[in-house]
């Protein structure tokens, strides 16, 4: 058979027709969309009134209709009904008080742990929207054993969608309970879903339950997970708690350790000094042949928290370095961190080495700067 | 022998109607994928599917200008409002000849400032050093010898003091919104080495500091021409290519890169006129052939604004540039021509631009030749000819006009009845005209090459007016100058 024979121009016509198809569809949304809108805005407090009057039972001490929950468990299976919930629940929240909220959501509790199930088996957009309410509800907030919302969002932590991982993952912080974030970060290696660092380590700065509880449970367990999973760890301890510095020292000399933990160690004793942390730091930049120049210039930065004579005598040797970061940051250290004087610092401004002069020259001159902060007019 | 002559005319149309039905069927796709893709962000949205964390990632500006002295200050000013907390500013004034450097220090408060600024990546040596803080933003200006657009971008980059730095021109304005949108799929994905925004056309825009307040469709053909290639390009292949980690693209206008990355691959070639995709291309490389896991992404919500030529002579000379930046690139990185180690990034993108993009106007040349000497011979059926030729245009002017409508529901864009008329007239346009344009182009783009390869080839530019940017209005205000 010839290509001729298959009529190119058909092709085309079915191509054109798909064309037209989608050209369809962009417009009708335009119109849906629009209609969609008014209608949310229209139903958006359809329950309003119906939430003020459970409310009102819940602080009388009663427990809400039966015929409450069994209108929710129905109607919130539709996304578009969540929505309205979730905005009539906004309303009656400006209302009422936090605690009476608190304790109408452990009530309706069954019903989400109902609609577990319904949105499991959802697209991902929708999965993420209600796991982002579980969080936003505070339902479970609180909760110490693992029975259904817990589990769903443990599961749920290994989604191949990043906002459904996200937003389950926030929803176990705001849980606050330590052993259910272990088990998310369990299930994160087991099934090699990792999510990003960055994320991870804002997220468990959220963590609402015992934050030095979580801390120590996670960094015993440091070596069960890829550095993916234990560096968040690594980064949410930095900024939350000085109780390991012992640890991060040891850590940070061990040579078998990810470097790139060890040098979260560096970063670590640079926030929670530990004196004696002081000689092994500035082994990094007496070391001249740098195996790694990156410690050294991590711990130029951090030197300038352990003021001393040692400490001035070993950055001016770090500005002699062959590596210009070790230089900068042996720079920094001296004019911005120690703020040692001109004077002191006479023999590198006389010296023979350029390199050493013009970087401190620079640091003075930007310490300046960052003092007359102007406005623009 | 004129057997031989009926086989060659034979072979050659099986030729172009597999080349022809080869783009058409891609286009197709491009515009499915990209209007279910659109859909999906639309939904997302409704549903508040978002990263919402009190984290920035640091972000370094960097804007090369070679004589802007008409633009720079404003397009400064317009970079101190964005809605960001954690991010510089660097100005590499690539030995302008005109005052750009003057108009920066008359209208921001730099200090000069002894500098070493350590050039990890080659370029050009910095002359002066300037910095500023306005409002908690760190502005730093470099003064540097004259080395072209890529040779400033490596200055910017040497310069920059966060671990990620969007580029952009200097006649751009960002979305006040932008950077959010743009570092969203870096704070998603770890292995995000590259993201590249949306560029959108300004000269017909009402921005009211750095947010759109009015937009309508011009009468103006070269101008509403562009709107819809860019429309075309941006809300369908490119989504597609980006479906796959196929995007060979991203513009200079506005992308954001890791700078560790980049420096690992030697920065920007400065040999070249298309360094932003050579740039894009060499990262692929780099992280395929070291088996990096990386990711290359496209961000369609993070939009910048720019300055498009609005005569046909400007138009000319911007797609001499790019086409022989596409030439350069892809001569340069010949490898990954069907090579099993570069994946899809071979298979398909790299063909996609061999063939529709880059040998397109000798096909189209060979095409027009071959019609003629058919009809001397009487070997062409000229009705059917003519036939499908329509269709074929018809079928182009859908295709624009679906990504048109496409962008409009997901933007949320207020159309008046006239600028649906408008963009119906300019589709039909685009394919009737607009390409033939875009051919000749082409065609001639290498007669003076060797000359002028490496120009920063400038076209008309006119003042960006932060709260008020549209073509047309305000003419008082204008002060056009021809930057050539």
């Amino acid at each position: 058979m010839h290509v001729l024979d298959l009529k190119p121009e058909k092709i085309l016509y079915i191509y054109m027709a798909s064309c037209i198809a989608v050209l369809l569809f962009n417009i009708l949304y335009i119109f849906i969309d629009k209609y969609k809108a008014k209608t949310l805005e229209k139903n958006s407090l359809e329950y309003l009134d119906l939430i003020k009057e459970q409310l009102a039972r819940v602080e009388n001490g009663l427990e809400p209709e039966e015929l409450h929950l069994k209108l929710l468990n129905r109607k919130l299976r539709r996304p578009e009904k969540l929505r309205a919930y979730e905005y009539s629940v906004a309303e009656a929240a400006r209302q009422a008080a936090p605690d009476i909220m608190k304790l109408y959501f452990e009530k309706v509790r069954p019903v989400f742990l109902s609609l577990t199930d319904t949105y499991e088996r959802r697209d991902e957009i929708e999965q993420a929207y209600f796991v982002s309410l579980i969080e936003k509800f505070g339902i479970d907030k609180g909760r110490q054993s693992f029975d259904g919302i817990i589990e769903f969002l443990v599961r749920m932590s290994i989604s191949k969608d990043v906002y459904v991982r996200e937003n389950s993952l926030q929803a176990l912080f705001s849980i606050g309970n330590a052993e259910a974030v272990l088990s998310a970060w369990q299930k994160m290696e087991a099934n090699q879903r990792y999510h990003s660092r960055r994320l991870l380590a804002e997220g468990l700065l959220r963590f609402t339950g015992d934050k030095l509880e979580l801390s120590r449970i996670l960094f015993q367990r440091r070596k069960d997970f890829n550095i993916s999973l234990a560096l968040p760890v690594f980064q949410f301890i930095r900024r939350y708690t000085g109780e390991f510095q012992q640890e991060m020292l040891e850590l940070m000399q061990r040579s078998t350790e990810d470097k790139e933990l060890r040098l979260e160690a560096v970063r670590y004793l640079r926030r929670y000094p530990y004196a004696p942390a002081r000689e092994a730091l500035q082994k990094f930049i007496w070391m001249r042949d740098y195996i790694d120049w990156e410690f050294a210039a991590m711990a130029a930065m951090t030197l300038s928290e352990y003021p001393g004579d040692d400490t001035v005598e070993c950055l001016k040797e770090g500005l002699h370095a062959t590596n210009w970061y070790v230089r900068h940051n042996c720079a920094a250290a001296l004019t911005q961190g120690l703020r040692i004087p001109k004077a002191e610092l006479y023999e590198v401004y006389n010296g023979k080495d350029r390199y050493a002069r013009e970087i401190l020259q620079y640091m003075e001159q930007k310490a300046d700067l960052e003092q007359e902060k102007m406005e623009l007019v | 022998m004129f057997d031989t002559v009926k086989w060659f005319y034979s072979v050659v149309g099986v030729f172009f109607v597999v080349y022809l039905l080869g783009y058409s069927t891609f286009l197709l796709i491009s515009v499915i994928i990209g209007a279910l893709k659109l859909y999906r962000e639309h939904k997302m949205r409704h549903y508040h599917n978002e990263i919402l964390h009190g984290y920035d990632i640091p972000v370094t500006i960097i804007v090369p200008a070679y004589n802007e002295e008409i633009t720079v200050a404003d397009t400064v000013k317009s970079l101190l409002m964005m809605d960001y907390r954690l991010y510089e500013i660097v100005v590499v004034d690539d030995g302008s000849k005109d005052g750009t450097t003057q108009t920066l220090l008359d209208s921001f408060p730099f200090k000069e400032i002894n500098r070493p600024i350590q050039r990890r990546i080659q370029c050009k040596k910095e002359i002066h050093v300037y910095e500023a803080n306005i409002n908690g933003i760190s502005v730093t200006l470099v003064q540097k010898e004259n080395g072209g657009k890529a040779d400033a971008l490596n200055m910017g980059i040497n310069a920059s003091r966060y671990p990620y730095f969007i580029c952009m021109d200097a006649d751009s304005v960002l979305q006040r919104d932008s950077l959010k949108y743009i570092v969203r799929p870096v704070m998603e994905d770890d292995s995000v080495v590259a993201v590249g925004g949306l560029v959108r056309i300004s000269n017909y825009a009402v921005l009211d500091h750095g947010r759109l307040v009015n937009y309508h469709m011009p009468w103006n053909p070269v101008v509403g021409m562009q709107i819809l290639e860019y429309d075309r390009s941006f809300m369908a292949s490119r989504i597609l290519m980006d479906r796959y980690n196929g995007n060979l693209i991203i513009s200079g206008a506005f992308g954001l890169f890791e700078k560790e990355t980049v420096m690992n691959v030697g920065g920007y070639d400065a040999s070249t006129m298309g360094e932003d995709m050579e740039l894009v291309v060499k990262l692929h490389a780099f992280c395929r052939i070291n088996k990096l896991p990386y990711s290359i992404r496209y961000a369609p919500d993070a939009i910048c604004w720019s300055q498009c030529p609005s005569s046909i002579k400007d138009l000319k000379k911007q797609r001499r540039r790019w086409y022989l930046g596409l030439y350069q690139c892809l001569k340069k990185h010949k490898k990954m021509f069907l090579a099993p180690e570069f994946g899809m990034v071979g298979y398909i993108s790299y063909l996609y631009y061999l063939v529709y993009e880059l040998l397109s106007p000798f096909i189209e040349l060979f095409g027009m030749f071959t019609i003629v000497m058919a009809y001397l011979v009487d070997l062409i059926n000229v009705p059917f000819m003519i036939l499908f030729f329509l269709i074929y245009a018809v079928y182009g002017a859908v295709l624009t006009l679906t990504a048109f409508f496409a962008r409009i529901y997901t933007q949320n864009i207020k159309l008046l009845p006239m600028d649906v008329v408008k963009a119906v007239y300019l589709c039909i346009a685009e394919s009737v005209f607009f390409r033939f344009i875009q051919a000749f182009t082409r065609m001639t783009a290498f007669i003076g090459y060797k000359k002028k390869k490496n120009v920063w080839g400038q076209i008309k530019r006119q003042k960006i007016q932060l709260n008020r940017t549209e073509e047309g209005t305000d003419s008082g205000e204008k002060d056009k100058a021809d930057k050539k």
